[in-house]
């Protein structure tokens, strides 16, 4: 800590000068923007927005997918062939037009590597014409458009080993200067068919976010992404912007009794498995105390994935803090406190278990703090731990805080169909299994179009949570300092988590006021 | 002697080849009994299905078991082929290429600097032995020696950066400039402190070593001969002296190659300069197997190199305890 206080202090003085021109900005967004891997074949754009490329499809207004580089769409009736025409004004930033067989040399290499894209459904792609590329799927999958939206196109006349670092795109920015582990410089792609930007330099700095207040106070940052503890930190000259985000703080329950997976790992947990356990921590905890005291304030109470932030999730809302009710739940089901030490007892079970928080995200341990002490009340003792992420994934059988949420309904049915138990170490972390619920799934799979598949999502979802197998607590905000009189439209829609990047999505649209 | 030399020369290429199979060896089974996953680093948050991860875990050979993949990569290491970092999305060779870059600028000045100062502290000490310089070189050599670098790194960056506001603090060059557009200046600019920092602790470690040595010198029988004869205390420790003590001063200075290393890992942290320090940490963070074992053997390298430079600058300097030449003497 004081490592970091001293650091921030110096950098202060450091950044401390002269301001930038006003055509240039200069914005420091967390650690991973400067990390480069800029290569949507490995996956760049699963993992957050990307800005270098453009995309057949996108995430668009009310998190709905909308048409990107693609005009036209048809899908097959067996759901198995989806055809894409593409704009033909779209042109990569050395002048050249970017064609189908750029689509398809982007596919197939993105499917053929180790990329963090999954492309396990996609059996080939091919393209009709020079701008018409038509896709092959092995079975019915309505996430496979999701897909689309995520990877980028590169070029297949300019794409070599290491273009994670200088992509040649057809986005809204080109990289000028990457030094690694310092500044990412960029400007403005002049063959971008959508907004091109009025400045003539972007400058994304690398700070530690311990640094990152001090660095808004120095007074040569623009903008920049501030932890929740700094968020009402008068800074002159900036102020504070909150953006929601899809990330939802959840724990998972297990519903089973404690046992052994098939690997020989732990599994179930024998208090969680009682349904009025998780039932009484659904509607008896308090969400908005969890947010003020984990958060610092800076976040939203949640009681499902994505509520009203995402098209295809149930709109399930609801009161909690029914301590009484929630106790009386707990009587009911047998869990009383015969020994008089505040915790319940049910045939000899003591109402307690531990719930890891990932050490290296303060939000997540302190909401896990924060719900011990109000499972209290309810006469249930969680045990609150920090550990490594490693460890605390395997939460099949002690459960953990997760931060969940995207546009793409793949987690929600990696999370909760039964076809995912045992899977991926943190696949279905509660053992989840309801026939109706995956009956929903897949047939939300099989649909051909996203509004009948996201009919089925929802009601999967508002089935599932009447078991609970997960407890949704909070959605943590992204919060920035940005300098007075630097415009940023709204985005219309909620913006996925990732440590703070979300908000460069739509920087080409950013302006000075005059 | 110069069929000596070779014997001596060939003999250390065979330790080195040793070093570095068994350094590889060593390295790639704590990677493999480390509880981190490559795959789970890679993909963060994001969630793949079941088939995806098999083939992601299939793509980087994950698949197999551990002897098999380390004699794969040992097949490919013979032929210069280190692999691809997995963390960084690029072949490992071309990032020690690019990061020891910076780190070599960054550990070349400290090493000289270190070598300079401590020489010139150390002689000035045992000249004056027991006088208030003397007092004032111990002290400070005891003090550095038992001070954490990154600490060092605190302090000057509290008092150079932000007190007096002569340098910058962290990264090599300049916020929103170009890297061809920065000049020799900035470079070096940024350069200072990091620099200063990391050869600290170098320094005092070699002006103790370096004064005791002159002391003996001072004390010897063919110095009090030199004296009887007449030479003042200039000459003697020009004519005697400097060519006593270099030895001492030459091995610790090129033995020290390992300390800088080390050090350089928590100045680079510190100051923010990107290089192969910061990368080991990155690389062990991610649980970047290849690229931890390009870094492992390029540091058995390096500290090797610094060792053999110590053996053979020894034969130059003193004739008499040439290694492996005693025949020719």
């Amino acid at each position: 800590m004081k490592k970091s206080f001293l650091a921030a202090l110096a950098l202060a003085a450091v950044l401390c000068g002269t301001a930038m021109a006003k055509d240039e900005i200069v914005i420091s967004t967390g650690v991973n923007m400067v990390a480069g891997k800029f290569d949507p074949i490995l996956g760049h754009g699963v993992w957050g927005p990307d800005i270098f490329h453009c995309h057949l499809l996108k995430s668009g207004k009310d998190n709905v997918l909308e048409k990107d580089l693609a005009i036209r769409e048809k899908i097959s009736g067996d759901g198995l062939s989806y055809t894409y025409e593409i704009r033909r004004d779209a042109k990569f930033a050395d002048g050249t037009p970017l064609t189908a067989q750029d689509i398809v040399f982007t596919y197939e290499k993105t499917k053929a590597s180790a990329s963090a894209a999954d492309l396990t459904v996609m059996e080939s792609v091919k393209a009709l014409d020079d701008f018409t590329v038509e896709f092959t799927l092995s079975e019915p999958s309505s996430l496979f458009p999701y897909a689309l939206s995520f990877v980028g196109i590169v070029p297949a006349h300019a794409y070599h080993e290491a273009y994670g670092d200088r992509p040649v795109c057809s986005g809204a920015w080109r990289v000028v200067d990457f030094q690694k582990d310092q500044q990412l410089i960029l400007e403005p792609n002049p063959y971008y068919y959508g907004t091109k930007s009025p400045f003539r330099r972007v400058t994304i700095l690398k700070i530690d976010e311990d640094a990152a207040l001090a660095a808004a106070q120095s007074g040569q940052l623009d903008l920049v992404l501030v932890n929740s503890e700094y968020a009402h930190s008068a800074v002159e000259g900036m102020e504070l912007l909150s953006l929601d985000v899809l990330g939802t703080l959840a724990v998972n329950l297990p519903v089973i009794p404690e046992g052994t997976a098939p690997d020989g790992s732990k599994t179930g947990n024998n208090v969680t498995c009682d349904p009025a356990i998780r039932k009484a921590l659904d509607i008896g905890i308090n969400r908005r105390q969890l947010v003020e005291r984990a958060l610092n304030g800076m976040g939203t109470p949640a009681c499902s994935i994505g509520s009203d932030t995402l098209p295809w999730a149930a709109h399930i809302d609801f009161e909690d803090n029914r301590v009484e009710e929630a106790k009386k739940l707990l009587e009911d089901a047998g869990w009383k406190d015969t020994d008089g030490d505040g915790i319940r007892e049910k045939n000899g079970v003591k109402a307690e278990f531990t719930v890891t928080g990932r050490s290296n995200d303060l939000d997540r341990y302190n909401t896990v703090v924060a719900l011990a002490d109000n499972a209290k009340a309810l006469g249930i003792r969680i045990i609150a731990r920090s550990a490594p992420w490693a460890e605390c994934r395997k939460a099949r059988a002690v459960p953990t805080c997760w931060s969940v949420g995207a546009p793409s309904p793949m987690d929600f049915r990696l999370y909760y169909h039964s076809s995912n138990i045992n899977k991926a170490v943190i696949n279905n972390p509660s053992s989840y299994s309801n026939p109706d619920v995956d009956a929903l799934i897949d047939q939300a799979m099989r649909a051909t179009d996203q509004n009948t598949a996201s009919a089925f999502w929802s009601k999967a979802e508002a089935r599932a949570a009447a078991d609970v197998p997960f407890l949704y607590i909070s959605r943590p905000r992204n919060n920035y300092l940005v300098r007075k009189g630097l415009r940023l439209p709204p985005l219309n829609k909620i913006p996925v988590r990732n440590q703070g990047l979300s908000v460069v999505e739509n920087m080409n649209e950013w302006s000075w006021d005059d | 002697m110069n069929k000596s030399l070779l014997k001596y020369l060939s003999g250390s290429l065979t330790r080195m080849l040793l070093l570095l199979a068994s350094a590889s060896m060593l390295s790639f089974f704590l990677v493999t009994a480390s509880p981190m996953n490559a795959v789970d680093a890679f993909l963060g948050e994001i969630n793949v299905s079941d088939e995806q991860r098999a083939h992601i875990e299939e793509q980087w050979d994950l698949d197999k078991p551990p002897l098999q993949r380390y004699v794969i990569w040992a097949k490919r290491a013979l032929h210069g082929d280190l692999g691809r970092s997995v963390s960084l999305h690029q072949p490992v060779a071309s990032v020690l290429r690019e990061r020891f870059k910076a780190s070599l600028l960054l550990m070349g000045t400290a090493w000289t600097l270190s070598g300079a100062l401590g020489l010139v502290l150390g002689v000035a000490a045992g000249t004056y032995r027991d006088s208030w310089l003397d007092k004032i070189v111990r002290t400070f050599s005891l003090v550095l020696a038992s001070t954490p670098t990154f600490w060092i790194g605190l302090l000057v960056l509290v008092v150079f950066a932000v007190e007096l506001r002569w340098f910058p603090l962290g990264l090599s060059i300049p916020i929103g400039r170009l890297a061809s557009e920065v000049t020799w200046g900035e470079r070096l600019h940024h350069l200072v402190l990091p620099a200063l920092t990391l050869s600290i602790t170098g320094v005092a470690n070699i002006a103790l070593h370096t004064r005791q040595k002159l002391i003996d010198v001072l004390e010897s029988e063919y110095v009090v001969f030199a004296r009887a004869r007449g030479e003042t205390l200039g000459q003697i420790i020009r004519r005697h002296g400097l060519r006593n003590i270099a030895l001492p001063a030459v091995t610790l200075q090129c033995a020290s190659v390992s300390e800088l290393f080390g050090g350089s890992v928590l100045a680079e942290k510190v100051f923010s300069y990107p290089g192969l320090g910061a990368t080991a940490v990155e690389a062990g963070l991610h649980a970047d197997a290849p690229l931890l074992m390009g870094i492992a053997l390029f540091s058995v390298l390096f500290v090797f190199a610094g060792n053999l430079a110590a053996n053979l600058i020894y034969g130059f300097v003193d004739p008499q305890i040439r290694e492996g030449g005693r025949s020719s003497v």
